[in-house]
C-alpha cells in the first residue's frame, strides 16, 4: 500500500508540478528481530522488532549547452506517513535534486540474476527456536571448554529481513536475507585479576559448527591473555595480522579499487598499475569481487542500483585489471560496468601457517580497536593479546601497539596458503608485513 | 532564535499511545513506550557531484517497555499493530481499538515467558510532566537547498589545489529530535535540533596519501558552517605539512592532548569504564576503585546532558528519566558512575539520566552524554613551555576503551615535536598513543582553562549501538607511550 501511496505522490508531482521527476529508485525493508542480552547464561532482556523502512531516491534531470545533467536525493519514508506527508517529503526531495546538476547517467535496466543465493536455515524456524539454535551453539563452546575461561556476557540477534527493490526503469526484484549476530565477551581469572576479550560474529545460516568454533577460539586466548607477560621492546620484527585485521588490509586494496574512490581522487590506483608499488612484490596480490560468499548475510544477486552482479576479477598478479562500484561512477569514468559488489575473495598465498611460524614473528590476535585508513592505508592498534616467537618458544604477550603503513609495507606482504571465511570476503587466514613499527610497554 | 517544535505527529498520536499505556498497565507491573519522529537532512559536496541525502538517526516509531515479576521484555514497532500503511496519525486516533493494546500485550508476554530472564527490581514511575524545545539560529529545513549545496562546493574548491590537496569534501547533516515518553504516570517531550558539518582532505605526493578534516557541530542550525568556512587556510597548511610527516619514534613521552584528545581520554578512560550497566556485568575494574584515586589532583571530569549544551544535550533518556551532571572524578578520586535504568535497579544506585539508544528499534544502554575534563589554571604557551621533549597531538581518529584491564588506545593524525619548550616543525603521523589509565591519568600535570566540546562524532557501544555524544574540555598535559 505504501509503494502505490509513493508511485501516486511522484505521478502527481509530475503531473502538478514543475520540477519533474526523470527517473526513482525504491528500497523496502521489512524487518523481524529476536534479541537476546546474556549475562553469563541469563538474560538482562528479551526483545523482539518489527521495522519496516521506505528508502526512496529520486532523480531530477536538467540541460545546459546540450549537455544532460542529473540531479539526485534520497529520503527515508515511514510507513506512518500519511499520504500528505509523504507526498510533500517526495516534493521536496525533487526540488532538492533539482539543486544538483552532476553527469548524466542511466539507471540499470532490468535483468535476470547472475547468481543464485541460497534459502537460510533459519527460515524453517520459528522464531523461539532461532533464537535456541544459536544460543546453543555459541554456549556449547564454553560448556566444553576445559579450563578456566568463559562467557561473561553475549547478545544474539537474529535478523530476518524481506527487502524488495524496485526502480522507474521496470527493475522490480525481491529477496530475504538472514542476518544473524552476536557480540560477546569471554574472560579468565589471572593473577592480576579477571582480563577479558571482546569479538562479534556475523552468519546467515545456523551454521553451529562456525558458531561453536568462534566461541572456542576466542576462550583459548583470553586464557592465554591470562597468562601474557608484557610486551617487550621489538624491533625489526615480521608481524603476522590475523582474521578481520588480515581481511581489513585485503580490503583496502578492494576499497581503492572502486568506482567512487578513483572518481574522486581519494585512490591513487590506477587500471593497468599495480597496486603494490614499484619495489620487487615479495608476492602479488590478487583479488575478486564477489556477489555471494556462503555463510555471509552481506551476500546479493544485485546492487543497491539493481545491477546484476556477478564474480570479477579486480587485482591479478598485483595489476589492478578492473574498477568496481557504483554504476554511475563506472560511467563517468568511461569504464564498463560491473557494479558495486558487498564483499570480495583473494586468492591463498604461497607460505604455509606453519612456515610464517617457523622464524621469530610477532602475531597479534585481538587488538584494542585495529584502524586502518581507507585513505591512506595508515593502521595502528594497542595490542591486547599477540604471540611472540624469539625462535624458541612462543610467549603470549599484551600491550604496546604497532602502526605503519600499509601502502608503503605492501610489497613486503606475504599471504598464508590457508583461507577462511571472516566477516566480508574469503581470503588468507594471515598476512605476514615487514617494516611494521612495533611499540612496547616495558 | 528560532524554537523548535514538537513532531505534528507525535502530538497526533500522543492520545492514541496514552489510550494503548492505560490499557496495557493492569497487565503489566511497569509498562511505558517511547515514541521518536526523528527527521533529518544531509548535504555532500563531493568531486564531480553534489547529493542530498538524510541521515543514519532519523527514524519514527515506538518502543513499548514492559515488566512483571521482576522480568523486563521491550517490543519496537515502526507501526503500531493494526494501523495500516499510510492511514496517518488523525485517523489513526479514529479507528483505534483494543486490537493494538491487544497486540502489544500479545508479543510482551511471548517475550517475558523467557525462563532464562533477570528479575529486576520494580522499575519506578514517579510523577511528572515536563517538554523542552531547543533554539536556533538558521533553519536548515527552511533554506534553499541550491545555496546550502553551494557553500559546501565553494569550501571543497577553495582547499581542493590540484597540487598539494588533490582530492576534497564538504559535508553538513542535521537532525531534528522529537521524542516523547510515556508511562501511566510520567508524560515527556522534548524536540531540538543539532548540526555536524566537515571538510575532509587528501594530500598526495606520488603514491603517498595523507588526510585530515575539520569538524563542526552543536545544537545548531546552518550557522555552524561559518566555523569550517575559517579554518580552511589551517586545514591546508595541515595536509601539507603532513606530506612531510615521519612515523613516530616508538617511547613515552609528554603529550598536550588538545580538547578533542583530551576529550576523548576522558570518553574511553572513564567514560566507557564507568557506564553501569558495564559494573552490573562485572566488567569494569572501577567498581573497586569507587572513593579511590584514579588520577592526580588536577583531574577533575563530568559527564552529563546537563548543564552543557552539545550533541549529547537533552532534557531526558530514552527510559524517560530527566538528565543530569555526574561528577565522575573528583580532583583524581573516583566519585561515581553513569547509569542506564536497569543496572542502576540491579546495583541499588541513582539513576543518571544515561539509558540510550541508537534508534527505537534499538535496546537501551548505560551510554555517555557529554563527557570532559573541567578546566584547570594553565595556559597552552606555559604547557608547550614546560615540556622538555614531547608532541602536541591534535586531530583525533578513534579511540577504544578497555574497562576492565584499563588499556587506553586513542589513535591521532598529527604530532607536533616540542623540545626544550618550542615547537621543532617535525610532524608525526599516525600515532597511536597507549598506557594504562590510572598510570595517564595520574601523570596529568598540567590543565589549561579553556573549554571546548567537540561533537562531531558518535559512540559505539562494542561494535554498534551509535549514540550521539561530545567529548572535550581543556588541553591536558600528561605523558603517554607513542608508537
Amino acid at each position: 500500500m505504501m509503494i502505490q501511496t509513493i508511485r501516486e505522490a511522484i505521478a502527481s508531482i509530475n503531473a502538478n508540478e514543475s520540477v519533474k521527476i526523470a527517473d526513482w529508485r525504491l528500497v523496502e525493508r521489512a524487518i523481524s528481530r529476536q534479541e537476546r542480552y546474556y549475562i553469563a547464561s541469563r538474560a538482562e532482556q528479551a526483545r523482539s522488532v518489527d521495522d519496516r523502512s521506505y528508502t526512496l531516491t529520486v532523480y531530477v534531470d536538467s540541460a545546459q549547452s546540450d549537455k544532460k545533467f542529473r540531479g539526485e536525493a534520497t529520503i527515508s519514508l515511514q510507513p506512518s506517513l500519511s499520504k500528505a506527508e509523504c507526498a510533500a517529503k517526495i516534493r521536496q526531495a525533487a526540488v532538492a535534486a533539482s539543486k544538483s546538476h552532476n553527469s548524466w547517467f542511466a539507471l540499470p535496466e532490468p535483468s535476470a540474476p547472475k547468481v543464485v543465493l541460497p534459502v537460510s536455515g533459519f527460515e524453517a524456524l520459528s522464531p523461539a527456536d532461532q533464537v535456541e539454535v544459536a544460543r546453543a551453539a555459541l554456549f556449547s563452546a564454553a560448556a566444553e571448554f576445559e579450563g578456566s575461561a568463559r562467557i561473561n556476557a553475549l547478545e544474539l540477534f537474529i535478523t530476518r529481513e524481506q527487502r524488495r527493490l524496485l526502480n522507474s526503469r521496470g527493475i522490480d526484484y525481491s529477496s530475504v536475507l538472514w542476518r544473524g549476530y552476536s557480540e560477546f565477551v569471554v574472560e579468565a581469572d589471572s593473577p592480576s585479576g579477571t582480563v577479558e576479550l571482546f569479538d562479534d560474529i556475523e552468519f546467515s545460516e545456523p551454521d553451529p559448527a562456525r558458531l561453536a568454533s568462534s566461541i572456542a577460539t576466542r576462550l583459548a586466548q583470553v586464557r592465554d591473555r591470562a597468562r601474557a607477560a608484557p610486551m617487550p621492546q621489538l624491533r625489526g620484527l615480521p608481524v603476522i595480522l590475523r582474521g578481520k585485521e588480515a581481511e581489513e588490509a585485503f580490503a583496502w586494496f578492494y576499497g581503492n579499487s572502486r568506482t567512487e574512490t578513483v572518481y574522486s581522487k581519494s585512490s591513487a590506483f590506477e587500471v593497468g598499475k599495480s597496486v603494490q608499488g614499484s619495489a620487487p612484490v615479495a608476492e602479488p596480490l590478487d583479488l575478486w569481487a564477489e556477489p555471494a560468499i556462503a555463510g555471509l548475510p552481506a551476500s546479493a544477486a544485485f546492487d543497491s542500483d539493481g545491477f546484476a552482479l556477478e564474480r570479477t576479477e579486480v587485482i591479478a598478479q598485483g595489476i589492478l585489471k578492473t574498477l568496481t562500484g557504483s554504476v554511475r561512477h563506472a560511467d563517468w569514468l568511461g569504464l564498463q560496468r560491473r557494479g558495486a559488489f558487498p564483499l570480495f575473495s583473494v586468492s591463498p598465498g604461497s607460505m604455509p601457517l606453519e612456515v610464517m611460524h617457523a622464524s621469530p614473528y610477532l602475531e597479534p590476535v585481538m587488538f584494542s580497536d585495529f584502524q586502518l585508513d581507507s585513505v591512506t592505508g595508515d593502521f595502528g592498534a594497542e595490542i591486547r593479546l599477540a604471540y611472540y616467537f624469539d625462535g624458541k618458544k612462543v610467549t603470549p604477550v599484551s600491550g604496546g601497539s604497532i602502526s605503519g603503513s600499509l601502502g608503503a609495507l605492501c610489497a613486503s606482504m606475504r599471504r598464508s596458503v590457508e583461507t577462511a571465511v571472516t566477516s566480508r570476503a574469503r581470503c588468507p587466514v594471515a598476512l605476514m608485513l615487514t617494516g611494521v613499527t612495533i611499540t612496547g610497554n616495558t | 532564535m528560532q524554537r523548535r517544535t514538537h513532531s505534528s505527529f507525535l502530538v497526533a498520536a500522543k492520545p492514541r499511545l496514552a489510550d494503548i499505556i492505560s490499557r496495557l498497565k493492569p497487565h503489566f507491573d511497569y509498562i511505558s513506550v517511547l515514541a521518536t519522529d526523528d527527521r533529518g537532512i544531509s548535504y555532500f559536496a563531493l568531486p564531480g557531484e553534489t547529493r542530498t541525502t538524510e541521515p543514519m538517526w532519523v527514524q519514527r516509531g515506538f518502543v513499548f517497555r514492559a515488566q512483571r515479576g521482576g522480568k523486563v521484555a521491550e517490543y519496537a514497532c515502526a507501526v503500531l499493530p493494526g494501523a495500516s500503511d499510510s492511514s496517518g496519525p488523525a485517523s489513526a486516533v479514529a479507528t483505534f481499538t483494543s486490537s493494538a493494546a491487544n497486540t502489544i500485550r500479545d508479543r510482551l508476554d511471548a517475550l517475558l515467558a523467557d525462563p532464562s530472564l533477570i528479575e529486576f527490581p520494580q522499575i519506578p514511575d514517579e510523577p511528572a510532566v515536563a517538554e523542552y524545545l531547543g533554539e536556533i539560529e538558521e533553519d536548515p529545513f527552511t533554506a534553499d537547498p541550491e545555496s546550502i549545496l553551494r557553500r559546501l562546493a565553494a569550501l571543497r574548491e577553495r582547499i581542493t589545489d590540484g597540487k598539494t590537496v588533490v582530492m576534497a569534501q564538504a559535508r553538513y547533516e542535521c537532525v531534528d529530535v522529537s521524542r516523547m515518553f510515556l508511562s501511566p504516570n510520567r508524560s515527556l517531550a522534548q524536540s531540538f535540533l543539532w548540526s555536524q558539518a566537515y571538510l575532509f582532505g587528501v594530500a598526495r605526493r606520488g603514491q603517498m596519501s595523507k588526510m585530515s578534516y575539520q569538524p563542526a557541530s552543536g545544537r545548531k542550525g546552518l550557522e555552524i558552517l561559518k566555523n569550517i568556512e575559517a579554518s580552511v587556510p589551517r586545514l591546508a597548511k595541515e595536509l601539507s605539512d603532513l606530506l612531510d610527516a615521519a612515523p613516530m619514534e616508538p617511547g613515552e613521552y609528554e603529550v598536550i592532548l588538545d580538547p578533542d584528545m583530551a576529550g576523548t581520554l576522558a570518553h574511553e578512560a572513564f567514560g566507557h569504564g564507568v557506564e553501569t550497566d558495564m559494573f552490573f556485568k562485572k566488567r569494569a575494574r572501577a567498581i573497586e576503585y569507587m572513593g579511590k584515586r584514579v588520577g592526580s589532583d588536577l583531574v577533575t571530569m563530568y559527564d552529563g546532558a546537563a548543564e552543557v549544551d552539545q550533541t549529547g544535550s537533552f532534557l531526558f533518556d530514552d527510559e524517560g528519566v530527566f538528565a543530569s551532571k555526574t561528577l565522575v572524578i573528583d580532583k583524581g578520586i573516583l566519585k561515581s558512575g553513569i547509569s542506564d535504568t536497569l543496572s542502576a535497579l540491579a546495583l541499588n544506585i541513582p539513576r543518571t539520566g544515561n539509558g540510550r539508544r541508537e534508534a527505537f528499534s534499538h535496546k537501551a544502554y548505560a551510554r555517555m552524554t557529554n563527557t570532559y575534563f573541567a578546566p584547570g589554571s594553565s595556559t597552552l604557551d606555559e604547557m608547550i613551555a614546560s615540556v622538555k621533549h614531547g608532541w602536541q597531538l591534535s586531530r583525533l581518529n578513534s579511540g577504544m576503551e578497555d574497562p576492565r584491564n584499563w588499556g587506553i588506545q586513542l589513535i591521532c593524525m598529527v604530532g607536533r615535536e616540542i623540545k626544550d619548550g618550542k615547537f621543532t616543525g617535525r610532524v608525526a603521523s599516525p600515532i597511536v598513543c597507549s598506557g594504562y589509565v590510572p598510570d595517564v591519568l595520574s601523570k596529568v600535570s598540567m590543565v589549561s582553562g579553556d573549554f571546548e566540546l567537540g561533537g562531531s562524532g558518535a559512540c559505539g557501544k562494542g561494535h554498534k549501538e551509535y549514540a550521539k555524544v561530545s567529548s572535550g574540555g581543556p588541553y591536558v598535559k600528561t605523558s603517554m607511550r607513542l608508537g
